[in-house]
């Protein structure tokens, strides 16, 4: 599956965002998923935790980012464990039905990832 | 610029769209890793860059004669279905001159699923235990070497004139434990250790959102990353992660935060080796059944029933090594050939001991076993050993990343069990397989 974006996504208040999830080849661990404002310090809106049971009830997960409607500087930081060696997590961001970003994270070192989006 | 950074993207195989593509994420990781180098941290930030450990050689997880060649040549003279079971992978040429074929329920649902089906992990899961069973269908096999004119002199072992003349059944049951990593999600041995993970998870959120969340922070990686630029190297990135870090030196607490986070990172992925060092040094236990049918010219039938076990000791230093013993405990009865005589039966005990060395040889990892396999008989023909035993050690070198060569070294105390080694020189054996170098893919 191709990269798409830079992960930095704007937006009109009006426009919607989902967060879909899905993952091959092996089973997701664990996957936190933690909406944050940006700010000094910044602040969690939204944080929810996912595991294997939860993708094979629902391939892909979607996550509306309804909380993101107000203007403002938003992160979506994902810390996905995923077991090696083949577990591949595919990371889309849709705007109004159009993927806009779009990264495949496969199994390795833990680490965040992180995506911006700006209402404005 | 931009028109042509789009272009080289849309290019397929291009360096950028198929090696790196630069995006917030990655500048992101990149810029808290060089924030948390300009403290104390650098130590860490190295820990964590250790590769992935692959998945480990399996032992014993398919019945012993699914374990063939690699020819896949067809021939006139088969029957249908077993032209079928070649055309779908689930039939092999054996070194034997038989082919098997897998009678594995799980092969069977693999090759008739669509595409892609069981890259699903709740598919894959879904069938947990249908897996449990194995099994093969060997056919046309060569016989075993038999004193058929009384001279006291075993002829060479015949070649099996139908495919029907000689017929093996393996069927095994794995009845205890499992190393498929991507059943471990419905595993509850390993519940805990998931449990664990979820917290570290969470800590490594907070920490991550104090960070990336911060306004300075954003808006640092923001001037280097427009939101809709075009994608930007690896040398372009790594640079840009430098002038974020530098931009931030007087934040001590980001500095601080950064820190943190690489040492959740690599206390996180420490975990995770431990969970799967867990999985692959589980132990597992399985039953087969193995009954052989073939005309009198070939060899006596037999029928057996073996217990079969894995046991893996990862080692602690290393995710790539580790040893693992596997045994087989056996019994089995004999057809006898010679009229008067009463059936052979016999009991087996095969140990192995495979010792996974360390990643750092040129093209991979290299392994040695060490391996004694004993036979104990009762009722056996006058001119036939009570007895026999054969001492293995096998170095198996890789020679390319997918091409490895196994060095084979046998001692027996009854030479017809050394018939499949290249040289004998009293009763050791040795031989060099180079059956991998000349194998080619299918089409």
């Amino acid at each position: 599956m191709p990269a798409i974006g830079t992960g930095r996504i704007k937006a009109k208040p009006a426009d919607t965002l989902e967060l879909r999830l899905s993952r091959t080849l092996g089973p997701v661990l664990t996957l936190v998923y933690d909406l944050v404002r940006v700010g000094t310090p910044a602040v969690s809106i939204d944080r929810v935790q996912w595991n294997d049971d939860d993708f094979v009830r629902s391939t892909p997960i979607v996550e509306v980012l309804d909380k993101t409607g107000a203007a403002g500087r938003y992160k979506i930081n994902l810390i996905p464990v995923l077991m090696p060696p083949n577990t591949d997590l595919r990371i889309e961001v849709w705007k109004n039905g159009t993927v806009v970003y779009g990264r495949n994270l496969l199994a390795g070192p833990v680490d965040f990832h992180s995506i911006s989006i700006t209402r404005t | 610029m931009k028109a042509i950074s789009a272009l080289i993207m849309l290019l397929p195989g291009s360096a950028f769209a198929a090696d790196y593509l630069c995006g917030n994420s990655e500048l992101s990781q990149l810029a808290a890793r060089e924030l948390a180098k300009s403290t104390i941290a650098q130590v860490i930030e190295a820990d964590t860059e250790a590769a992935a450990p692959a998945a480990p050689k399996t032992n014993q997880s398919t019945a012993p004669a699914a374990a063939g060649g690699t020819s896949a040549v067809d021939s006139p003279e088969r029957p249908r279905w077993v032209s079928l079971a070649i055309e779908q992978g689930l039939a092999k040429e054996n070194d034997l001159g038989g082919v098997t074929i897998s009678i594995s329920p799980f092969d069977w649902l693999l090759a008739s699923a669509p595409d892609g089906h069981f890259d699903d992990n709740g598919n894959f899961v879904a069938t947990r235990d249908l897996r449990r069973l194995t099994g093969s269908l060997t056919v046309g096999n060569r016989g075993v070497a038999l004193d058929s004119d009384g001279d006291g002199v075993a002829e060479d072992p015949a070649d099996a004139k139908s495919l029907d003349d000689s017929l093996l059944l393996d069927i095994q049951y794995r009845f205890y434990g499992s190393r498929e990593r991507r059943d471990i999600v419905v595993d509850r041995r390993y519940l805990e250790r998931q449990q664990d993970l979820a917290l570290a998870a969470n800590r490594l959120a907070d920490q991550a959102a104090g960070l990336v969340g911060d306004d300075e922070f954003d808006t640092a990686i923001g001037i280097q990353l427009e939101t809709d630029a075009p994608p930007i190297t690896e040398p372009e990135c790594k640079a840009a992660a430098k002038v974020v870090a530098t931009s931030l030196q007087h934040r001590v607490d980001l500095k601080n935060r950064a820190v943190g986070l690489q040492a959740l990172r690599a206390s996180t992925s420490s975990s995770v080796d431990e969970l799967v060092k867990k999985v692959d040094g589980s132990l597992v236990m399985s039953v087969g059944i193995s009954m052989l049918d073939r005309k009198e010219y070939l060899g006596p039938d037999r029928v057996g029933v073996t217990l079969r076990g894995v046991k893996g000791f990862p080692d602690t230093s290393d995710p790539t090594a580790g040893e693992s013993l596997v045994f087989n405990l056996g019994y089995f009865s004999q057809e006898a050939l010679a009229e008067g005589s009463k059936r052979m039966r016999g009991a087996l005990l095969g140990v192995e001991f495979v010792d996974e060395l360390n990643a750092s040889m040129r093209f991979g990892q290299g392994r040695w076993a060490v391996s004694l396999v004993a036979e104990k008989n009762w009722e056996a023909p006058a001119n036939a050993k009570k007895s026999q035993a054969l001492l293995g050690l096998r170095y198996e070198v890789p020679v390319s990343d997918s091409i490895t060569v196994p060095f084979s070294l046998k001692w027996s105390n009854r030479n017809e069990l050394l018939q499949d080694e290249s040289e004998v020189v009293g009763h050791v054996g040795f031989s060099i397989n180079f059956d991998s170098l000349l194998a080619r893919d299918g089409p």
